[in-house]
């Protein structure tokens, strides 16, 4: 993996900091602390960040880089709704980035495919 | 349709400056009028977004009811008197603080038993504070009430017990519960202190139980714990079929007028009245009782046959209006219905029509509902309650139908539509349109703030053979099965929401409103406070179910926690935006205190939270100030 492929990962695993500060609280309350909710945001960008890591860390066939790439978005997009209505604009913010991140990495990798 | 009105023509509302101007916070409501009116003037629209935490205090008396102990709830409005901060906490405890650095003077352990003998769960409203005007110990007390029904009288400057006071500076006001004692009196709310006397109710054991201790309303003694009268609220002939009928909540009093004013709470069974049709003109309704002898001077009935629970929630609001030259003493009482019935306080009588209309009848074995029930439309009732809302499509969708078939299988004929077996949608629900935080008033411009809830409820009348085969966990809760024993029901009670748990019926949840009391008008009404589902909040359009109440400043701010979101906020009270917000522990439903300390406006909230709104609790007591 080249250093620009590793772009998305710093916010994808910057959201996984910020939401298990969100469910876990270890600097005070975060107003969600210990709800389903930020379980499920943590479990979100959990994801995110694995499956970000392995589209862009190795060489996959085409059909499961597009699968892996479309759940990757789909679940960054969950994560960021479940961050506004749980009020976490950091992760909120977090996700976006890792979003607009990938997209550039994707899209440079299709330049160079192409 | 009856009316009953006063001549109505212009009517003003002029400032009752005798019971608003105030820098201290020396009882539940601010003062003796409970306008929750505070002179506290350098924090404005304009300043609010300075405010900084000056201190935050944690009591340590806090359970989440996981471990050996009952949940907490702790609703107390700290009282600041004598230069000091005073809490009451759920383990029964006095702290006292200095309110600018929330530095521990003294604390005071009452060591009652923390079991949840009525309640279920460990409450407190706060403490009382009086004083004699004379100098030495125990010149200046601070009274605290118990669980199990003992009542401490503590020294306000150093905490320790006042000798003189009862046995040793604890009365066992249990004593006086000789009739259906079937539960102890606890003592939740502070007494209303009213120069030397003390004025005390209690709270029971909602739903349990079909006959219960007559509620009464107890004048003690404030130096030596003295009875000095004790007023019953159920006719003697009835008390073998019914009890309660008590005052659970905070009290209001005219001193000029001699007068305590008593929001006096529903009989026994709550949800079921065959065994007492004749007339308890005193249950459900706001009482004027003569301070020095306990008589009854007046009493205004809002609700006829209560079998909702829908009791009188809060202490009334005292403000003078003018009308045509003349100032009236007025009296607003908020009622859980949604209701502000506004009366002449002297009397009773009505200064807006109070319209008597037909409701639905009960077919539950036994019952015989009143024909009407009175109606006070002006001002408009708050948070919308005489219309059940609209199934919310989101939560249809999601449970594919169910809640529009609830909608059709439920009975719902209007406000006051019976319980019934085949299931009764309830609203408002019995935590009320209102609740113990009432509604505040500023006496310049005679404009009231209230906030108020809208739940949609589901009670369901269960025929005893078949409870008692259920023979469901609990009791005296605050929903799910309660058994009323003695009753040919059990009832079940939920709110009424889908199979994830989102609620069937369309938002807002809950809303602030303002309203001029010269003319009834609503000035506005808005959404108020964010819901929160498994830790989302929706949108604020939403709004949300609130317990406490508001504080309206001579600034032109409203304070007020109250909602499930845990933040406590600021509004412009004159258009109910919301200028500031912090976010605290857990929902903050007491009302806050709101005072002037060494030339410096404070606003302090209790944060205790409330099973009722989530299951949130905490013992942080939290202080704002205006950065310095």
């Amino acid at each position: 993996m080249n250093k620009v492929n590793a772009i998305p990962l710093l916010p994808a695993l910057a959201a996984v900091v910020l939401a298990g500060v969100a469910l876990s609280a270890p600097f005070g309350n975060t107003g969600v602390d210990g709800t389903l909710g930020a379980g499920l945001a943590l479990l979100g960008s959990v994801f995110v960040a694995l499956v970000v890591a392995v589209v862009l860390m190795r060489p996959l066939p085409r059909g499961w880089f597009a699968a892996l790439v479309t759940l990757a978005i789909i679940a960054a997009l969950l994560t960021a709704l479940a961050a506004y209505f749980l009020m976490q604009m950091l992760l909120l913010g977090a996700m976006v980035v890792t979003l607009l991140a990938l997209a550039f990495v994707l899209s440079g990798h299709r330049r160079s495919l192409s | 349709m009856t009316a009953r009105i006063l001549p109505a023509a212009l009517a003003l509302i002029t400032a009752t400056a005798a019971h608003a101007q105030q820098d201290s916070w020396t009882a539940f409501h601010g003062d003796l009028a409970s306008t929750k009116f505070s002179n506290a003037g350098t924090i404005t629209p304009e300043t609010v977004g300075d405010l900084e935490r000056a201190w935050e205090y944690h009591t340590g008396d806090v359970s989440d009811g996981s471990a050996d102990l009952p949940q907490t709830v702790w609703s107390a409005t700290p009282i600041y008197a004598n230069g000091t901060l005073y809490l009451g906490t759920p383990f029964y405890r006095i702290v006292a603080l200095d309110p600018a650095t929330g530095a521990e003077r003294w604390t005071y352990d009452s060591k009652s038993r923390l079991e949840p003998l009525t309640q279920p769960a460990l409450k407190n409203r706060g403490v009382a504070y009086w004083q004699s005007g004379q100098t030495g110990i125990c010149e200046k007390r601070v009274f605290l009430g118990t669980m199990d029904a003992e009542l401490h009288a503590v020294d306000a400057d150093t905490g320790q017990r006042c000798a003189d006071f009862a046995e040793g500076g604890v009365l066992n006001v249990n004593q006086w519960n000789e009739v259906n004692d079937v539960f102890p009196f606890s003592l939740l709310q502070p007494p209303l202190v009213v120069g030397d006397v003390l004025l005390l109710g209690w709270a029971g054991k909602d739903w349990a139980y079909a006959v219960a201790p007559p509620g009464n309303l107890l004048a003690l003694d404030a130096r030596t714990g003295e009875l000095l009268w004790d007023t019953g609220f159920i006719p003697p002939e009835m008390i073998p079929q019914t009890g309660t009928a008590n005052i659970w909540t905070a009290m209001t009093a005219d001193a000029e007028l001699g007068l305590v004013y008593a929001p006096v709470s529903s009989p026994s069974p709550n949800y079921w009245g065959g065994d007492r049709t004749e007339p308890l003109p005193l249950a459900t309704s706001v009482t004027a009782l003569d301070i020095a002898s306990g008589e009854v001077v007046w009493t205004f009935q809002h609700v006829r046959h209560d079998i909702w629970d829908y009791d009188t929630p809060s202490a009334p609001t005292l403000v003078d209006i003018t009308r045509d030259g003349q100032t009236i003493p007025a009296l607003v009482q908020a009622t859980k219905q949604g209701f502000l019935f506004v009366l002449d306080r002297r009397t009773g009588e009505p200064l807006f029509p109070i319209e008597e209309r037909p409701v639905p009848e009960s077919t539950a074995e036994g019952e015989v509902t009143a024909p009407t029930q009175p109606f006070a439309m002006t001002p408009a009732p708050v948070g919308g309650a005489m219309e059940l809302p609209e199934v919310w499509p989101l939560a249809d969708i999601a449970s594919f139908g169910q809640c529009s078939r609830d909608r059709e299988k439920y009975l719902y004929q209007g406000i006051y539509t019976p319980p019934s077996e085949q299931g009764t949608l309830m609203f408002p629900g019995t935590a009320g349109a209102t609740n113990w935080g009432g509604v505040a008033v500023d006496p310049r411009s005679g404009i009231l703030y209230s906030n108020a809830s809208r739940i949609v409820q589901l009670i369901q009348l269960i025929p005893r053979a078949e409870y008692d085969a259920l023979n469901p966990a609990g009791g005296g809760s605050e929903e799910g099965y309660s058994p009323q024993q003695g009753s040919p029901y059990g009832i079940y009670l939920t709110d009424w929401s889908n199979w994830a748990g989102i609620p069937c019926w369309k938002p807002p949840f809950g809303t602030f409103s303002a309203i001029d009391l010269a003319s009834g008008e609503l000035l506005y009404e808005v959404p108020f406070g964010k819901a929160q589902f498994h830790g989302f909040y929706g949108l604020s359009d939403w709004g949300s179910p609130t317990l406490g109440g508001p504080v309206v400043t001579a600034g032109g701010v409203v304070f007020i926690g109250a909602s499930m979101d845990s933040r406590v906020r600021a509004l412009d009270a004159a258009t109910g935006e919301e200028l500031w917000s912090d976010l605290v522990e857990a929902p903050a439903v007491s009302i806050p205190a709101v005072f002037t300390h060494e030339g410096e406006d404070y606003a302090v909230f209790a944060v205790g939270g409330n099973s009722i709104l989530k299951p949130e609790v905490s013992d942080q007591a939290v202080a704002y100030r205006l950065k310095r």
